[in-house]
């Protein structure tokens, strides 16, 4: 493990340090080409003022790859920023139009966005380029607009450059839900606004009410009108603020369920009638004064909830914004017909009679009718069913589902937004929806403790109605408020929000609600190879020709590469990178997971993968003995195939993996690596990461079945993959992680997926739930011993109803507080503080 | 005492302007980002120097 780190994203550099950027004159160490060229394009708009200001590390950054420069290119069509374009805003609309105005407004959402030097970052590189008018970006919501002149620079290109630092960018559409989600926020705040203010005025007039009473020497009349005034101020926050501790309350009882909002509202509702009872019943009572009032209490308690409430409110929006955000990174293009040609067009663009071409592993675009190729194809965000189904010429195929073997032709029947749209809502609800567990019993205890609670008030009335009838009532008051439930309905929710944003904004989006606990459970990490613990990014090192061959190098790479065009596997990218275009089709392509790919070129049979598959009679050895090393063969009957090339692919693993992989085993977890790869390969990278137990050329249902082995003998497992050939093992797992840049049927599929790549995230996540487990155990044991402590005294009549109030919300307050623990725990465990090295090369003074 | 009497009602006036105020800004759209202005007065600007496009394209392959 070196000490070096990437200076842009902080992942460590394995020495010697291959990449290094230039920031303010000194080379500073790159992890990969990425990084460097995000890092230099900082550096060339003049803004390495982000490395001074960050707080958070940035994402590791992949390849500006052929395809996204593509994609990015639909977004300059006038049809398809119909939906998140609109012209400038009015102001300058006003000023310029005389002239032919082409400025325009787009909404984008940005992902990778990590602290405040983001923003900065984003803001002042896209103000620098000729054409953009105007970039705001907001933290919170990760939302940005840009205007921008639609004559001067192509939205593709600012996009591009968004790319170029290290962030991706989607159009944005404001849709209901979201403005629903902003309504909801600023209602809320409204709501505490009033609160707010109402209690501290109140506040200040209680403080005059006391002092008086101490004293003894105030007025009547004052009294009376301080306390009418307290009324007029605490009415709207009893009406207005508190009035969702009312409707839910009205919901439970409706519903015959007993939640927390129906004693707080009892608090609440009981505490402001008696008070209004003791500020007015002066006026029609022969008797004079009747008892305190508790206005204050009632503002500030209103007020300390709904915070608690509010707090609760904002993560969960979080957590549904980043799920949205999830089906945002879903293809928005596919592959039509064009006058016989396949071009890469938006989704939208799409009539029905189109052809359309999906390779494996991309969704299906449109409701259709398979053409030509035969394929399984996984229909899991629809079905939830995820095996896949096999699908022949003739058969439909939905919009949404995801390709699975082979390249397909598609004829598109149905343009269905909705379809798709059905889809995803499905995921989204999925990850809202899902309660954990440990919540479930919390409401259930809840439920008890809450009938428990209006039993004993009743009793407590019904006792001190015999006793001393005029305090029954303030008695009865005062044990509603001290037993409030209110920090145990939050002791668990809050700790949960928090940790789920916590990892969010790591970079591990929890995509199903039974992970944060299941993660204590596990005992077996599983890890795929490829695009897992390496790098993913494959590429080509060495050519070996066959002799009985008579073809050349190129020949021979050309017609890997015809072959390998037709699959999405990593190792099809190296073929990609190395030969600049393609000479040759390949047709009749057949894809054998875990085994290799085989197609006819001209009037010959070929066949690229693993020796045994693509020479299945010949032994052959690999001309070195490491190495991963895929053969290439020929055949005219295919029976007999005639080996021709050997490649030689190689792929570094992730820089912080062998560290990840030694703090897991510090927690006492087995781990595992599972791969299809050649045994020699797979036991060189279980050795160099230090694991133990490996298991080499396994077939998807090789890591099934060692999995449910694993499960049978009581062990709980956690997989952690990225391919379509890991989607089985996902589901199987109790826990299943994909890799940000896995394929979108692993992504959809999987209980979590890594975004920022940062394998370190996994550790990091086992930790969190330690501590998240801690800090549910304390805030359930405070609240309760706190409700438990005070009920007696509140019995006995020892505790003012306002003490009572006090108590609750400070209770509530420790909850919450405490439950915030998770969200700032410092730095990560186990990463050095960076602040020092990024100040070192700067001038002092200049740092502040 | 009696300013009381003016002081209470001058108050509850001053409660009512700080809501409107508030309520204007909530829906001015001030309090949709908590996070981002808090941090944004820290940072310099920097002196902006227009990229100019054809330079900014040549450096599109990383």
């Amino acid at each position: 493990m070196t000490d070096t780190r990437c200076f842009h994203c902080t992942l460590p550099v394995s020495e010697p340090v291959v990449f290094f950027a230039d920031v303010e004159g000194i080379p500073q160490p790159m992890c990969c080409p990425g990084c460097k060229a995000v890092t230099e394009a900082i550096v060339a708009g003049g803004l390495e003022n982000y490395y001074r200001h960050r707080t958070e590390s940035a994402n590791q950054v992949t390849d500006l790859t052929q395809r996204l420069q593509e994609e990015l290119q639909i977004y300059d069509r006038a049809e398809v920023q119909e939906d998140f374009v609109r012209p400038a805003g009015p102001a300058t609309y006003s000023q310029e139009r005389d002239s032919q105005d082409n400025r325009l407004t787009a909404s984008l959402l940005i992902d990778g966005i990590t602290c405040a030097a983001c923003i900065w970052l984003l803001e002042n590189h896209l103000e620098a380029l000729a054409g953009v008018a105007r970039v705001s970006v907001n933290l919170s919501t990760h939302e940005a607009q840009i205007t921008w002149d639609n004559s001067e620079i192509p939205l593709s290109t600012i996009l591009l450059e968004i790319h170029k630092i290290g962030y991706k960018a989607f159009p944005w559409r404001a849709d209901q839900q979201e403005a629903l989600l902003k309504n909801e926020n600023r209602i809320f705040i409204r709501r505490l606004a009033v609160a707010g203010i109402g209690a501290m005025q109140v506040m200040m007039y209680a403080i005059a009410l006391y002092s008086g009473a101490i004293s003894d020497d105030m007025p009547d009349i004052y009294r009376d009108l301080i306390r009418i005034f307290s009324a007029v101020i605490a009415t709207p926050v009893v009406l207005y603020s508190a009035a969702p501790f009312f409707k839910a309350a009205w919901r439970d009882i409706k519903i015959r369920h007993l939640g927390m909002d129906v004693p707080v509202s009892i608090a609440i509702g009981g505490a402001y009638l008696a008070s209004l009872w003791a500020t007015f019943s002066v006026y029609f009572l022969a008797t004079g004064s009747s008892g305190e009032v508790y206005y204050d209490s009632v503002s500030m308690f209103t007020f300390f909830l709904l915070t608690g409430r509010y707090l609760e409110l904002r993560a969960r929006h979080a957590t549904a914004r980043a799920a949205r955000a999830l089906t945002n990174l879903l293809p928005p293009s596919c592959l039509k017909e064009v006058n016989g040609q396949y071009q890469r067009v938006p989704v939208a663009d799409l009539q029905p009679d189109d052809k359309v071409r999906i390779l494996p592993g991309d969704a299906i675009p449109a409701d259709g009718i398979l053409i030509s190729g035969s394929t399984s194809v996984n229909e899991a965000m629809l079905t939830g069913e995820y095996l896949p189904i096999e699908k022949q010429p003739g058969d439909t195929l939905l919009c949404s589902s995801i390709n699975v073997d082979h390249p397909i032709e598609l004829k598109v029947s149905k343009v269905g937004e909705e379809t798709r749209v059905a889809g995803i809502i499905q995921l989204l609800q999925r990850a809202q929806q899902d309660k954990p567990a440990i919540a479930k019993i919390a409401d259930k205890v809840a439920g008890w403790f809450v009938a428990c609670v209006l039993l004993v008030a009743i009793v407590v009335y019904w006792g001190w109605s015999g006793i001393a009838p005029e305090d029954a009532f303030w008695i009865t008051l005062s044990v509603l408020v001290v037993t409030c439930p209110c920090a145990l309905s939050l002791a668990t929710p809050a700790a949960l929000t928090a940790a789920t944003g916590y990892l969010h904004r790591l970079g591990l989006l929890v995509t199903r609600g039974h992970v944060l606990e299941g993660l204590k459970t596990i005992d077996h990490v599983i890890f795929d190879k490829t695009g897992t613990l390496t790098k993913g990014e494959l590429s080509l090192s060495r050519v070996v020709p066959l002799d009985n061959g008579n073809c050349s190098k190129e020949v021979l790479l050309q017609r890997a590469a015809a072959l390998e065009a037709h699959s999405e596997h990593p190792i099809a990218k190296a073929f990609f990178y190395t030969v600049e275009s393609l000479h040759e089709q390949a047709h009749d392509v057949k894809n054998h997971p875990g085994q290799g790919i085989e197609g006819t070129i001209g009037n010959r049979f070929y066949r690229i993968g693993r020796p045994d598959f693509a020479c299945p009679c010949d032994n052959m050895a690999t001309p070195e003995q490491d190495g991963q090393w895929l053969l290439m063969s020929e055949s005219t009957d295919q029976e007999l195939w005639q080996p021709l090339c050997w490649f030689r692919i190689t792929d570094s693993l992730r820089p912080e993996a062998a560290h990840t992989i030694q703090r897991l085993q510090q927690m006492g977890k087995t781990v595992t690596l599972l791969s299809g790869d050649a045994e020699l390969v797979v036991a060189a990278t279980a050795e160099s990461l230090g694991i133990r137990q490996w298991k080499s050329e396994s077939s998807p249902d090789d890591k099934l079945h060692y999995i449910q082995t694993l499960q049978s003998q009581g062990h709980k497992v956690l997989m952690v993959g990225d391919g379509i050939n890991d989607v089985p093992v996902l589901a199987g797992a109790d826990i299943s992680m994909a890799m940000g840049n896995a394929s979108d049927l692993a992504r959809t599929s999987a209980d979590a997926v890594l975004i920022c790549g940062n394998l370190e995230r996994l550790a990091d996540a086992f930790n969190l739930t330690i501590r998240t487990r801690k800090i549910i155990r304390q805030n359930l044991a405070w609240s309760l011993g706190y409700n438990l402590a005070a009920l007696p005294l509140a019995a006995a009549g020892m505790i003012a109803p306002w003490m009572a109030a006090t108590g609750m919300a400070l209770s509530s307050l420790i909850v919450v507080a405490n439950a915030l623990r998770l969200n700032r725990p410092g730095k990560p465990v186990n990463e050095p503080d960076r602040s020092e090295e990024v100040y070192a090369h700067l001038e002092p003074g200049e740092a502040a | 005492m009696e300013s009381l009497i003016i002081l209470i009602p001058l108050a509850l006036i001053l409660i009512g302007v700080a809501i409107k105020v508030f309520f204007w800004a909530v829906d001015n759209g001030q309090f949709d980002d908590l996070e981002g202005p808090a941090h944004s007065i820290l940072f310099d600007e920097p002196q902006r120097t227009q990229i100019p496009k054809a330079n900014s394209q040549k450096d599109d392959k990383p």
